[in-house]
């Protein structure tokens, strides 16, 4: 090392100084240009690449939130594009038409991040960070992204968040049935475990069995027929009331839900005002 | 002497490193921030002219592997590397420079620091500009100048938040 600090310090540096100069200005000019670059001295190279690549990685991560959201919008978007997302127009099967036609939308899906949640009260809320600027509104279902089970009802809409009843709350009522037989009962929650609620005003000749499927029955219009709630654990007879009970062990963990969907009916106006001139003519 | 070295050398790799991670990624548009030329402006006074060419060449090139830009960069810090000592004799401060001089803030002020860095970064990022550009123009000299104040910018943010002796 020394040695070589000396031959430098004896050699020429005006002449060094020339032969650099013409070798990067030679390189600049002439070899910038060639289509197979040389491969060595630029980021092609393996420990370059290696070093942008680890750099690139942990500036992603930095970008993981956008990310997210993009794509939280995105499958809302995918979703609705679903059949199931549609009201069919088709009377009977032998009609032929064009698509367009057949199909109107029926569910809206918009993708919301839950900003404030709670499991250990009595009544719990989630607060989430879109309001009636993205066009929601009360008494729309919220849905989990992960898992795709239900999570909440929302209640209060402002501008740009929306509070939703969590399905941890004493007065949510939600219809929910049974996958297997389609033997539907009312999802409420004792305020007991965080991770259970009850399908209560189970007929006494329904057969229940451990493990069984249980999913929203589409009979009220907040959640679409066949959004998961979770599984049976037991289930026992309610004394007072004649019926069956059946705790539910919910599909997901309701303390780390994330991205939700609201899920809109675009129909309610017209079924809720159809049903409710019925009951007024009784 | 050998301690001073590996410092030396961890503070080169430290530079080239912040420079093709974090600064690379921070240009706007075309205009970049060149922190890497303070590797040259920082090596004592006295290293042999010859060790201080070579060692302008290597810190140019290996900005160049990063930047793609194979000889550009090598080819302006060579220059620079060459033409130190004749900038430290033009701004020479009055009674001499010491025995075993650094060139730094701490030691040489303020104003003179801000002379030595103004002329080799001023130097080091018109020669880079021009040959990126090959051609004297308004769009040239909006981006030279733009370069050049936020380059000197960080250089000095640089100096404050290391301060070296």
């Amino acid at each position: 090392m020394q040695q070589l600090v000396n031959f430098f310090v004896r050699f020429n540096a005006g002449f060094l100084f020339l032969a650099l100069e013409v070798l990067s200005l030679y390189a600049y000019f002439n070899l910038n240009s060639t289509q197979p670059k040389a491969a060595f001295l630029s980021s092609a190279n393996g420990f370059v690449g290696g070093l942008f690549d680890y750099s690139s990685r942990i500036s992603r991560q930095w970008n993981l939130t956008v990310v997210n959201d993009s794509l939280a919008r995105e499958n809302a978007q995918l979703k609705m594009q679903l059949p199931s997302a549609k009201y069919s127009t088709l009377a009977d099967k032998g009609q032929v038409q064009d698509s367009n036609h057949i199909y109107i939308q029926q569910y809206k899906y918009t993708a919301a991040v839950v900003v404030n949640n709670s499991i250990n009260r009595a009544s719990n809320y989630i607060t989430i960070n879109r309001g009636s600027n993205h066009g929601l509104r009360p008494n729309v279902g919220l849905v989990s992204a992960t898992g795709n089970f239900v999570v909440g009802i929302v209640r209060k809409v402002s501008a740009n968040y929306a509070v939703a009843m969590s399905v941890l709350h004493r007065d949510t009522r939600i219809s929910a049935k049974i996958k297997s037989n389609n033997y539907f009962g009312v999802l409420v929650w004792d305020g007991d475990q965080s991770s259970h609620l009850n399908l209560e005003a189970l007929p006494r000749h329904a057969p229940i069995k451990k493990g069984d499927t249980v999913i929203t029955s589409g009979y009220s219009t907040m959640f679409p027929e066949g959004v998961m709630v979770g599984v049976i654990d037991t289930f026992f007879m309610d004394g007072s009331s004649n019926f069956n009970v059946a705790r539910v062990r919910l599909a997901g963990n309701m303390s780390d839900i994330q991205y939700v969907y609201a899920i809109d009916d675009l129909l309610r106006e017209e079924r809720e005002a159809l049903e409710k001139e019925v009951k007024s003519d009784e | 002497m050998n301690n001073f070295n590996i410092k030396k050398a961890l503070h080169f790799i430290f530079i080239v490193l912040l420079q093709v991670l974090v600064l690379k990624n921070m240009s706007l548009g075309k205009v970049n921030i060149y922190l890497y030329p303070i590797i040259i402006l920082l090596l004592p006074l006295e290293i042999p002219h010859g060790l201080l060419v070579l060692l302008g060449f290597v810190c140019g090139l290996s900005i160049d592997i990063f930047y793609d830009t194979l000889g550009l960069h090598a080819a302006v810090m060579t220059l620079i590397a060459f033409a130190r000592p004749g900038v430290c004799y033009l701004i020479e401060p009055r009674g001499g420079y010491e025995a075993h001089q650094s060139l730094t803030r701490s030691r040489l002020g303020w104003t003179w620091f801000s002379k030595y860095a103004g002329i080799i970064f001023g130097l080091s990022i018109l020669l880079i500009t021009l040959l990126e550009d090959l051609s004297f123009s308004m769009v040239w000299l909006v981006r030279f100048s733009l370069s050049y104040s936020v380059s000197m910018a960080f250089l000095m943010l640089y100096q404050s938040i290391f301060n070296p002796e």
